[in-house]
């Protein structure tokens, strides 16, 4: 009994002690890409060139908060970009940024299930997705990195952005993608 | 139905309620008073605006969320009333100077040019910048309004009325080409409200009777205007050649030239009023297909097709 009690104190000393880590952002490496229907023939892609955030990993404490500037909006047609910046759209001018903040997370296999309120254009509405990852590396030394990965639809109209449906569609497929650095 | 047949059914409901209401001012017939009739236009010019906007799906939101619902919730109730108030009682008219200072801060409420909605520091613009700027436009509203009534008060208003539709309908078109469209849908319910009351027979017969379908008028071209400029990507070139261009009505008003028939004088000015609006409304099309060129082998389709597609 006393050779048990000195491997499990062993086993306690020994063992990781399991804590929250805390990440930045990278913007480097965050992607956040959408695409819409074409007047229901193809899709057309975008995306958003201005990504931050913090979040913290320590299973279901864990929390998220990403930021994205609504003017960095980027379709690869200057044209379109500003119409998506004007009162017909994002109206950027009076809602500059698309937030998510989490509200409660889950841990799931393979990934986290998070829940929490998504605001975009002055509307906010709770969301749940799955992040996908939270495998950990070091890059460049020294500098511990994870990396998550998601993909959601969400109709426009319910956050006030209700022009010009169906020729672009009310269906908004978004991807995504981000790595943070340790604190 | 064809969006161009739906904004023609705007523009048409939103000028008759405007007609009906304004005529309605005109009671008794045989003894109409001016001051009735300048304010039932301005309140026919603003329930006018009102149908229109929701034939057009463009009703605005309560609480106001952004520059149209201020303008529409907001700024044009705010000029009906005064209007009303300096028709009954002519020492009541330098309310007008008030709205004139409160516009500007009103319509760019809430906006990244006066609040941190980016974070701490994110505003555009510091204190100073603000005041001069909303110091700026107060200056530049009340003045044309001035001029305006002025104006109005030596024919029988129906010029200035004339001179305002024209103003708006440029502004409607240059402000949609400025990637602001429904911006521009507004602008063409004004011009058809301002353009088709100046054109209703019996309305305006004393120089006083078309001051509250000016002063709402006025007050909603700057509307626009400043929407176009600060929410959209209209230029302020545009938006000075439109927001003035009325003011060129006044050119064949002047001593010397009021000896010329008066029909004369009308098309002079309808012509001068015309000149800075084309101008503004041809350079918007030619940046606007600039930017269009980005693709040169694409054939994009117009917001019409957009809006058309079902």
């Amino acid at each position: 009994m006393r050779k048990g009690f000195i491997v499990v104190a062993a086993l306690l000393v020994l063992a990781p002690v399991a804590r929250a880590q805390h990440y930045a952002v990278d913007p480097a490496h965050a992607g956040v890409n959408f695409r819409v229907t074409h007047v229901g023939l193809s899709w057309t892609f975008g995306r958003f060139n201005d990504v931050s955030g913090e979040f913290t990993v320590d299973g279901a404490n864990s929390t998220f908060a990403l930021t994205i500037k609504a003017d960095s909006v980027d379709t690869g047609n200057k044209q379109r970009d500003g119409h998506l910046c004007s009162p017909d759209f994002f109206n950027v001018k009076q809602f500059p940024q698309i937030t998510f903040k989490s509200t409660a997370v889950k841990p799931v296999e393979g990934g986290l299930d998070v829940t929490g309120d998504f605001t975009m254009h002055g509307v906010t509405k709770p969301m749940t997705f799955t992040l996908k990852g939270g495998n950990t590396a070091e890059l460049p030394k020294g500098v511990k990195r994870t990396g998550y990965t998601t993909e959601l639809v969400l109709k426009r109209s319910e956050y006030g952005m209700d022009k010009m449906i169906p020729g672009a569609g009310d269906d908004v497929h978004v991807a995504i993608s981000f790595e943070g650095t340790a604190k | 139905m064809p969006e161009r047949i739906l904004i023609l059914k705007a523009v048409a409901a939103a000028f008759a309620v405007a007609a009906v209401l304004a005529l309605l001012g005109r009671w008794p017939w045989r003894a109409p008073r001016p001051g009735r009739v300048s304010a039932m236009s301005a309140v026919g010019v603003g329930a006018g605006l009102l149908v229109g906007c929701r034939l057009l799906s463009l009703s605005p939101h309560w609480p106001p969320q952004d520059v149209h619902d201020r303008w529409l919730f907001v700024l044009v109730p705010a000029v009906v009333l005064v209007e009303i108030l300096a028709a009954s009682v002519w020492l009541l008219r330098p309310l007008r100077a008030i709205i004139a200072a409160a516009a500007a801060p009103i319509l760019l409420a809430a906006s990244v040019y006066v609040e941190d909605l980016a974070g701490p520091g994110s505003r555009e613009w510091s204190t100073t910048t603000e005041i001069l700027v909303f110091a700026g436009l107060a200056v530049v509203l009340v003045a044309n309004w001035k001029a305006l009534d002025t104006l109005a008060s030596r024919t029988n208003g129906r010029p200035v009325l004339l001179s305002l539709g024209l103003a708006s309908a440029g502004a409607a078109v240059t402000i949609a080409l400025s990637s602001y469209a429904t911006g521009g849908q507004a602008g063409l319910l004004l011009a058809g409200v301002l353009g088709g009351l100046a054109l209703t027979p019996f309305l305006f017969f004393d120089p006083r009777s078309a001051s509250g379908a000016i002063g709402v008028g006025v007050v909603s071209l700057f509307a626009l205007v400043v929407g176009g400029r600060f929410f959209g990507e209209l230029a302020t070139t545009h938006a000075a050649l439109l927001f003035f261009a009325p003011m060129l009505a006044w050119l064949p008003e002047l001593p010397g030239i009021r000896r010329i028939d008066w029909r004369l004088r009308i098309l002079a000015g309808v012509v001068l009023v015309v000149i800075p609006v084309t101008v503004a409304a041809t350079q918007a099309m030619s940046a606007h297909d600039a930017r269009g060129k980005a693709s040169p082998n694409s054939v994009e389709g117009s917001r019409d097709d957009y809006a058309n597609f079902k």
